[in-house]
């Protein structure tokens, strides 16, 4: 029985393999394609876009017209003038405009062709690397284990599977689209291919990457579908492209390692290197195939993540009856607001500018410090090079005081106690004028120890707008919708917030702070599609050079110490962020001036290390495209340029040793 | 030791190979000295030339292999390979290499291994193509190119192995110990492509610890002990025993075994005798094959490696040569016949004959050694490697057979 299966199958591989069955089998996939494209623009329902609400008229049945986002919240003021009704119609219509253009672009025919369009390029690919049969095995398999899933009521494992099926097609068909551009006979593209076969059937492997196809099929179950839309998705891109990063560099690391220092330890590497090859064609085809492997395995999950982000996008969000219809009628829904202007999106953002200090008055107050302090203890802070002068100063305790004031001035300045008001400034915002789509005002608010609680009423004033109220719980990202007009001719926009109610005159009750960061101004300057192909390339820049860093460190150690070095290296680039933010209260100086040695080597052994890494870290593509910031080309160039310029100098160093290295031992007795 | 070593410098033709007082010393992790592996070795290979490097383990064969391959470095002295660094890309593409073990990539089947290598050499599609598939049925791992390597037998690892070695057609091959591992099939295989490629004015370095392999194939060999060369030359010069003569002839019976020893004694003046007389004896390798031989006859099915096929054509002399080829072989291959009667060691009553001629050359009549008596002793198990192809002896005294036959005697009397 086994042997006729067999047979059969080997039947239909010849047949799928054949010329006229590929023609024949692409010319089927391209009729359907049409013919459903044709199809779909027939029988397509046009919508009507959503009607700003008249004065004193009801919302209109059949497109409810949502609130725009500074009002929806807020009261408008009693004695707002003319023109500033005028503006904040301006604002209306500007949010109007960003709800319309995502319930067209939802409904675009040329969104279905292009996705028609590449499900019929992926299954011309498929026909033509010989995996038609493979494919509909792989699916009759899905299906049975389906069918028996279900009749065993377990619901869970029906996506899960499909999951598996589709990750496990898609990653098949890469692998031989990869194999088959790394035919050619040449040592570089031979070694590439080689160590692509051996990552494929070795079990280290193929454990790895199973484990990332099951990680990100389980993914889904791990959801909660009670908590918000924009959470779920922020947590399938959090999870599914960060821990895929991270599973992939430890598997293109490992394998690069193993690769090289398995072959010198167990001799493989003797026949290859007696053949014509030179030691950096050696290297470098060990490298090309890691990184092709690493690339084919990025698409993959970027694939899977994209596509369940998608799935997740059609769902209900919280306060909604029906996808994009809110239960209120009244439009989109917070959750859903949120999810397609801040996450679903790239977005480039202008945080709030630091405050201007007035030097002369800074530095009366140091000496007022420095006096104040010399009250207490006389010596404090006197000059070194005359210390008999009473009027002297430390330039470096001098400098010292500075920083400490600059940092509690600019703390105060983010800070408001209740009934204070702050104006922040948002420069260099001329381009957000220009696309003139509504900004996205973020901000976080923390106050004592952020009782979930406690909610604080703060009053925003824009330029050329009415001031609005806004709710806000502690400790959590809150957003805001601004029409772009409050931007003026010099690219700047100016808020002016108040801590409490300014309508009813009733303060806050306590003072509050926006946090470091906690305030910034954002404005869509390109797709999240577009955003997500930069990111996984950033993520392939990344891996690329860890690779490298892995083969350097295989050309002179043995598996277990280039194991730790690279692992290492892996680490402290990751971590490199949170490392400068350490620094920032990790000081080898106190406030007297004096210097504590150890301190100060391990503060500057670890800022070598974080700059050394600062190219690396600089790029944080997984936290932008959670967070639906734009990653811009001029940091992917930057990025680019440093990892390329740092990996040439690692392969140009691994060359030079792997040429000088004995690769035979004594083996005598 | 110092003339050996200039005999040393004495190739054939062109030097493919130049290893002047090469020492390589081994040092630890801490720069002490480790060993010494080689010890001022000089050598030299000429063109075509099939060249032994012989000795125990241990001796600095391999070390030297590697050191002639690039893989090691030598301490002191110098290594030229077609007059190059052994580390040019140039240099290796004229090269190939079979380890003293077969070091593969185990995750490859046979078909896979030889078009990685393939490619690394940068061959077409359709001479790779032709080339593994004629390389697959010499070694006989045509039937199990689809296994993964790592199933493999350490013999058929061998034989894969062999393969990627000659998958360039190389100019100059280097074989350590090439029949390790290998079914005495195997073994004569790897001899007759060795032989071939030598006719074919391939130069071909063969390091083995089994001096029978390399007796039956090198023009010219050193021997290495301790990492120093202790004996160089021609296989004549050698190997031939210049105070023996081996005579065959069909069988005789004992009393004209007897009358011969007489002649010979009395034209030695009492001085020379019959040492020791054997029936032939078929080695275990000749019937070894001739078993495997009637098996094939019978279609009886193996799942390792199959008996090989013909040398590759690629690796063979041009089409037209072929006849020349094989006439030139059928002469000086090596004969797998039963052996005929060899100068084995004699035993028993024997022993007192031989230790009476070991006394010297010149001795009294009453030293003289006993008249000889017939026996049909079985010469002991080591003889066996004895019972290699036949080298031509050169300064054999003729008169004895001559008289023997009835012809003229030119033997002078002592």
């Amino acid at each position: 029985m086994y042997q006729w299966v067999l047979r059969q199958w080997q039947m239909l591989d010849r047949l799928a393999q054949s010329r006229i069955f590929k023609i024949i089998a692409s010319c089927v996939v391209i009729l359907a394609a049409v013919a459903y494209i044709g199809v779909y623009a027939l029988n397509r329902q046009s919508i009507a876009p959503i009607q700003a609400p008249a004065a004193d008229s009801a919302p209109a049945p059949t497109a409810p017209a949502p609130a725009a986002a500074p009002t929806d919240a807020g009261k408008p003021a009693d004695g707002a003038s003319a023109a500033e009704e005028s503006a904040d119609d301006v604002g209306m219509k500007s949010s109007l405009r960003a709800i319309n253009d995502i319930m067209k672009a939802r409904n675009d025919p040329t969104r279905v062709a292009v996705m028609v369009a590449e499900i019929a390029g992926l299954l011309l690919v498929v026909i033509w690397l010989g995996l038609t049969f493979m494919y509909l095995g792989l699916a009759i398999l899905g299906i049975l284990a389906y069918f028996i899933a279900m009749w065993l009521h377990i619901p869970v494992a029906g996506p899960l599977i499909g999951g598996v099926i589709v990750l496990s097609a898609a990653f098949t068909a890469l692998i031989s689209g990869l194999r088959m551009l790394l035919s050619g006979s040449n040592p570089v593209i031979a070694i590439a291919r080689n160590v692509l076969t051996e990552s494929i059937r070795m079990k280290a492997s193929l454990v790895f990457m199973i484990l990332l196809v099951f990680m990100l099929a389980c993914l889904p179950q791990w959801l909660d579908e009670h908590s918000p839309l924009r959470y779920r998705v922020q947590t399938v891109l959090q999870f599914g492209t960060g821990m895929s990063f991270w599973i992939i560099a430890l598997l293109t690391m490992l394998l690069t390692l193993s690769s090289i220092c398995f072959e010198q330890r167990d001799k493989v590497i003797w026949q290859t290197m007696t053949k014509p090859v030179q030691p950096w064609q050696y290297l470098l085809g060990k490298w090309v195939g890691v990184v092709g492997l690493a690339g084919v395995l990025l698409i993959v999950c970027a694939s899977g993540v994209f596509l369940f982000t998608e799935y997740l996008r059609g769902q209900t969000a919280i306060n909604e009856v029906s996808p994009y219809v809110s239960a209120d009628g009244q439009g989109l829904t917070e959750d859903r607001k949120v999810l397609e202007t801040q996450i679903l999106v790239a977005r480039d953002s202008v945080r709030a500018a630091p405050p201007v200090f007035d030097e002369t008055k800074l530095s009366n107050t140091i000496n007022d410090f420095i006096a104040k302090e010399r009250k207490s203890n006389p010596d404090f802070a006197l000059d070194p090079r005359n210390p008999a002068d009473p009027n002297g100063i430390d330039p470096n305790v001098r400098e010292k005081v500075r920083e400490d004031l600059t940092k509690v001035y600019t703390e105060m300045f983010r800070t408001l106690e209740p009934a204070e008001s702050e104006t922040y400034e948002f420069k260099g915002m001329q381009a957000a004028k220009v696309i003139g789509m509504p900004l996205v005002l973020k901000f976080r608010v923390d106050s004592g120890s952020n009782r979930p609680d406690e909610v604080f009423k703060l009053t925003f004033a824009f330029n050329h707008m009415v001031p609005f109220v806004k709710e806000v719980v502690l400790g959590q990202d809150m957003v805001l919708l601004i029409p772009p007009d409050v931007i003026d001719d010099n690219g700047d926009a100016l808020v002016t917030i108040t801590n409490g109610d300014m309508f009813t005159k009733i303060p806050g009750t306590a003072s509050m702070m926006f946090p470091k960061g906690g305030l910034e101004l954002s404005y869509p300057v390109a797709s999240y599609r577009e955003n997500y192909i930069r990111v996984m390339f950033v993520l392939w820049i990344k891996l690329a050079f860890l690779v490298m860093v892995a083969i350097f460190c295989a050309t002179f150690m043995s598996f277990p110490v280039a194991c730790l070095v690279t692992l290492g290296v892996f680490f402290s680039a990751e971590t490199t962020t949170f490392l400068f933010n350490a620094l920032d209260y990790y000081d080898a100086v106190d406030q007297e001036g004096n210097i504590a040695i150890a301190k100060l080597v391990i503060r500057s052994i670890s800022l070598g290390v974080a700059y050394l890494f600062k190219a690396y870290a600089d790029l944080k593509p997984v936290e932008r495209l959670v967070e639906g910031e734009l990653v811009p080309m001029r940091d992917v160039a930057i990025g680019l340029l440093g990892l390329s310029v740092a990996s040439g100098f690692l392969f140009a160093s691994a060359s030079f040793i792997f040429r000088r290295r004995e690769l035979a031992t004594y083996s005598g007795q | 030791m110092a003339d050996l070593q200039g005999s040393a410098n004495q190739s054939a033709g062109a030097p493919i190979v130049t290893v002047q007082r090469v020492s390589k010393l081994f040092k630890d992790f801490w720069m002490r000295d480790r060993a010494r592996a080689v010890d001022g070795v000089s050598f030299e290979i000429g063109q075509g030339e099939i060249f032994g490097l012989l000795g125990p383990n241990g001796s600095g064969k391999s070390t030297t292999i590697k050191m002639i391959l690039g893989l090691l470095k030598p301490t002191s002295g110098r290594i030229a390979l077609f007059g190059k660094s052994p580390n040019e890309v140039d240099t290796k593409r004229r090269i190939g290499y079979l380890p003293e073990e077969s070091y593969l990539y185990g995750f490859l089947n046979a078909r896979e291994t030889l078009e990685y290598y393939a490619k690394l050499f940068e061959i077409d599609y359709r001479t790779r193509t032709k080339r593994i598939d004629e390389l697959l049925d010499m070694v006989g791992l045509s039937g199990a190119q689809y296994r993964s390597v790592r199933e493999y037998s350490k013999g058929m690892q061998r034989r894969i192995g062999l393969a990627q070695a000659l998958i360039n057609d190389p100019d100059f091959l280097i074989l350590d110990e090439p029949t390790t591992g290998l079914d005495p099939i195997g073994t004569r295989q790897v001899k007759d492509l060795i032989l071939e490629l030598g006719r074919r004015g391939k130069t071909v370095l063969l390091s083995s610890h089994l001096l029978a392999d390399v007796e039956d194939c090198v023009s010219r060999m050193v021997i290495l002990y301790g990492g120093k060369i202790r004996a160089e030359g021609s296989c004549d010069e050698l190997l031939t025993k210049q105070d023996r003569t081996h005579i065959e002839v069909d069988p005789i019976d004992d009393e004209a075994i007897a009358e011969i020893d007489a002649v010979i004694r009395r034209r030695s003046n009492g001085d020379r005798a019959i040492l020791r007389v054997a029936k032939p004896r078929q080695s275990l390798e000749s019937l070894f094959l001739e078993i495997v031989e009637r098996a094939k006859v019978e279609n009886t099915s193996t799942s390792g490696a199959q008996n090989g096929g013909q040398t590759a054509s690629f690796l063979k002399a041009a089409e037209g040569e072929d006849l020349i080829a094989e006439l030139v072989s059928a002469k000086a291959a090596p004969v797998y016949e039963p052996a005929a009667v060899t100068p084995a060691a004699p035993t028993g009553p024997d022993n007192s004959v031989l230790d009476s001629l070991l006394s010297g050359a010149s001795k009294s009549a009453a030293d003289a050694p006993a008249p000889y008596t017939p026996s049909t002793s079985i010469p002991k198990p080591g003889a066996a490697n004895q019972t290699g192809p036949q080298k031509p002896v050169e300064n054999v005294d003729t008169s004895i057979i001559d008289s023997l036959l009835g012809g003229d005697s030119n033997g002078k009397k002592a």
